[in-house]
């Protein structure tokens, strides 16, 4: 009987080491399957020295023009070593699974003793038989490890393409600042320039002059802090697209930034979070994980390991003989109890963090969208009102210097005022679009 | 029977009116992008192209034992006579004035102008005035100068209850001088004066051939604070005026004073603003004749060109129009011969600005910017005329067009016009002087 079992066993043994796991491709296929569904495909998994000069082409190609966001992002799905790092998560647990599937190897020993002139030999295999029983919950346990590694992953990318949209953003709006910041620098230096003349010809006064200068060195520190920022920005951006060297030369699109209006509820983006958000779903398959892990102990608790050998005895001049052996603890001391209950520990820890997480998604969307739109609503004052009220007190100003009612700094000075207010609604409009890609990862999808 | 500025223009001179009235002013009309339905609304007027631009009333002669006074720029109210008393009809309320083509205010008057209607009659009528309160707080009305019994004085508080709005009081009195006087409101006096709330009384002597002159003029000074850009005046304000006008008319928009030579002219000017004014004539010396205390001695008179009007005074002058021509008459204040102007625009005089004109242009680009004030500000008038565009209901600073160029002038200015042939008892203008050969300044 013993016989029997030991040879299907084995049977099985090859038959399950031998259909091994997805491979890594598959797995890498599953997390670029998941993100195309949000909006982020095409994801590349840089192994090899030619796919890496591929990527540098594309790289390349894509830099030769104006940079959008939609071309950073491409860049960044590519070419940011961070996202290549977690890709080799897949790769990692993949393997684990591929080792989960294989029996421990036999034990194969050979002794022999000599003792008056007649001498014992021994052969035995030893095989640790009840992995034939584990096995399959151990493959189990590691595809769920893998599939949560693939969902971890997908999330990872999501997260990156929403860092690297806003990282875009922060690029673009702090360059257009400095531009938009360059007649306002301009106009200071008019009122400098004027009231030196002004000083000179002995019609302002020393401490008005100094009071115009001081005003315009100011503005020079603005200009110079917009720079800094810019600088930043920029730097942060070619970090996450990994580019450096001549990479770093590439120009922005100049194409307005857009405002789109966000829905007017709220309502159905809960669920859309709790059903997409990836890492909602990888923090599902850690309670299917621990579930299994919990179900494993209980199997396991009494015995958990299980040895047949056979041995195979020579003595000189005596007959071969042949024993077959089993090993088995016994449980006296251990009765798995503690293992058992601390899988299940883990199991609740697991379900309550997925509880607490649900409750976080469900704030963060409501928060992300309450965000949207007061951003956008301010955004849209900004562009509609306050922008064109400005342009309209800059009208108001000249008519009054036409008429000498006004004089010329106060027409510079609401010059600068219109140029500041489209500074600011610029900056309001990058935060529209920064809002809308955290509420876009935040509910796992597209608005 | 009430009488009305309105009573007297009818249609046609509104029509004539509403072609002076200029572009400025339609842009009242128009709403401005985020400030939908706050269209600005002209007191009492629904369409302001209706506003009448005031010109001066001659009124007749005939069936009156004196030589009617001539109001610059307003008119004289009718009165009725009832068993032998002389009732006049005087309603307050809220008025809206041209000063000049291209700015009307929203002022506070009597009978449908500010200032109100110049109240004529002769030392020894019994008079009667009954006054109707349609502004939108009580007031009263003092007679200034006159002398009467206590109890019509008009001091809100002091000699009578207020006048309520809505309700009508009755002052009656018999004229026991004669001279030039004023009528104002003593109840909210600040604001209601501030607001335009003001007028002239003249009282004839009883003796026709005493005090005789062959044009006698009248007009009050009046300032105020509209800022540009605006409609009503600021009644606050103490000192910044910025529209110092001749009965509320600012030049050009100022009738000028035309008279035949020979003639003997009185002008009476009376000083209702916050300030004195030195009121100067050119080309004729003259006696003041007359103040609000009634008339100077003959042998107290001494000649003059320029008299100062202090706060609350009236001073009367005249002379013998003997010169012919286009003769000034100002405030000698300069700043008061202007229109409005900022007060604290940067001293530009001798300040270099060409080379920054593109640098600035190029700030601006859909502007057509100039520097000012470099060689002084007579370049204003230049611009003015190239049609720069001002703020709505905002009057240039300077302006005005003579027969030799710009004049640059705005505010208290006006001209007395002396003609050979201005026939007699014509107060029509007569256009511009044509000067006998060799007789103006000459280039060298």
């Amino acid at each position: 009987m013993v016989a029997r079992t030991v040879s299907t066993s084995l049977a099985a043994l090859f038959i399950l080491s031998g259909c091994s796991a997805i491979s890594q491709k598959e797995a890498f296929d599953s997390v670029n399957q998941l993100t195309a569904e949000q909006g982020v495909n095409n994801l590349q998994w840089i192994k090899t020295a030619q796919e890496a000069q591929s990527v540098d082409e594309s790289v390349r190609a894509l830099l030769s023009k104006p940079l959008t966001q939609e071309d950073a992002l491409r860049i960044m799905l590519i070419n940011n070593r961070a996202l290549q790092q977690s890709y080799e998560n897949i790769g990692i647990a993949q393997s684990e699974l591929v080792e989960a599937g294989l029996m421990r190897n036999p034990l194969l020993g050979y002794s022999i003793g000599r003792s008056n002139g007649a001498s014992t030999s021994t052969i035995s295999v030893e095989i640790a038989f009840l992995d034939l029983l584990w096995i399959p919950l151990r493959r189990e346990l590691g595809g769920l490890a893998l599939e949560e590694a693939i969902l971890t992953v997908g999330d990872s990318v999501l997260r990156s393409a929403r860092d690297a949209k806003k990282s875009y953003i922060d690029a673009r709006v702090s360059e257009e600042k400095v531009a938009l910041f360059g007649p306002i620098l301009k106009s200071h230096e008019a009122s400098l320039q004027l009231a030196v003349r002004q000083y000179t010809a002995g019609n302002l006064s020393k401490r008005d002059m100094l009071r115009i200068q001081e005003s315009y060195e100011r503005a020079r520190i603005e200009s110079i802090k917009l720079s800094r920022e810019n600088a930043a920005a920029r730097e942060a951006l070619n970090k996450t697209l990994g580019l450096y060297g001549e990479q770093t030369y590439y120009t922005l699109s100049t194409e307005s930034l857009k405002r789109t209006e966000p829905a007017v509820t709220e309502s159905g983006l809960e669920k859309r979070a709790i059903a997409n958000r990836l890492d909602m779903r990888s923090a599902m398959k850690s309670v299917d994980y621990a579930a299994a892990q919990a179900g494993y102990s209980e199997k396991t608790r009494f015995v958990d390991e299980l040895e047949l050998s056979l041995e195979s005895e020579k003595t000189t001049g005596e007959k071969r003989f042949n024993t077959f052996g089993i090993k088995l603890p016994i449980p006296i001391f251990d009765f798995g109890q503690a293992r058992v209950s601390k899988a299940q520990a883990i199991y609740n820890q697991s379900v309550h963090q997925l509880y607490e997480r649900a409750v976080n998604i469900r704030s963060e969307v409501r928060e992300g969208y309450a965000h949207l739109r007061y951003t956008y609503d301010i955004a849209h004052s900004y562009d509609e009102v306050i922008v064109q009220t400005n342009q309209q007190i800059l009208e108001e100003t000249q008519l009054m210097y036409n008429g000498m009612l006004d004089g010329i700094y106060e027409l510079l000075e609401d010059q600068r005022r219109a140029g500041e207010a489209k500074m600011e609604a610029l900056d309001a409009r990058g935060e529209v679009q920064k809002a809308q890609a955290d509420l876009e990862y935040t509910i796992g999808g597209k608005l | 029977m009430r009488h009305d500025r309105r009573d007297f223009l009818g249609l046609g001179a509104a029509l004539i009116a509403s072609a002076a009235l200029s572009p400025n002013l339609k842009a009242s009309e128009h709403d401005h992008a985020g400030h939908e339905g706050k269209k600005r609304q002209l007191t009492l007027v629904n369409d302001p192209k209706r506003v009448l631009s005031p010109a001066t009333l001659i009124t007749p002669k005939e069936g009156k034992s004196y030589n009617p006074v001539v109001t610059l720029n307003g008119w004289n109210l009718p009165y009725e006579m009832k068993e032998g008393v002389k009732e006049f009809h005087i309603i307050a309320e809220p008025v809206v004035r041209e000063f000049a083509p291209g700015m009307v205010v929203n002022c506070w008057g009597y009978n449908g102008t500010s200032p109100g209607p110049t109240i004529e009659a002769v030392e020894g009528d019994r008079v009667r005035l009954i006054v109707s309160n349609k502004l939108p707080e009580h007031t009263t009305i003092h007679w200034h100068g006159l002398i009467l019994p206590n109890g019509m004085d008009g001091v809100g508080g002091l000699t009578q209850r207020a006048i309520a709005p809505g309700e009508t009081y009755v002052y009656e009195f018999t004229l026991r001088q004669s001279g030039t006087f004023m009528y104002h409101p003593h109840a909210d006096e600040m604001v209601q004066m501030a607001m335009g709330c003001m007028g002239m009384f003249i009282v004839h002597p009883k003796k026709p051939q005493s005090h005789k002159v062959d044009r006698d003029f009248c007009f009050l000074l009046a300032s105020y604070d509209v800022a540009p850009g605006t409609y009503t005046p600021n009644p606050s304000t103490m000192t910044e005026f910025n529209i110092w006008s001749f009965n509320s008319r600012v030049f050009p928009g100022i009738d000028s004073m035309n008279v035949r030579v020979g003639d003997r002219v009185r002008i009476r000017v009376g000083n209702l603003t916050m300030t004195n004014h030195p009121i100067h004539m050119h080309g004729h010396p003259f006696e003041v004749t007359c103040t609000d205390g009634g008339w100077v001695p003959k042998n107290a008179r001494w000649p003059e060109v320029t008299i100062d009007i202090g706060v609350g005074q009236v001073r009367a002058f005249e002379f013998v129009a003997t010169e012919e021509g286009d003769w000034s008459l100002h405030c000698h204040k300069s700043h008061h011969t202007m229109g409005p102007m900022g007060h604290s625009v940067p001293n530009m005089i001798g300040v270099k600005q060409d080379d920054l004109t593109e640098k600035i242009s190029d700030l601006m680009p859909n502007y057509m910017y100039m520097p000012m004030g470099k060689n002084g500000m007579a370049e204003m008038q230049d611009m003015a005329e190239m049609g720069m565009k001002l703020p709505e209901n905002t009057l240039p600073m300077m302006t005005g067009k003579g027969p030799f160029g710009p004049i640059e002038m705005g505010g208290m200015f006006t001209l007395v016009k002396v003609r050979k042939n201005q026939p007699k008892d014509d107060y029509s203008d007569p256009g511009w002087y044509s000067h006998p050969k060799g007789s103006i300044a000459r280039k060298l």
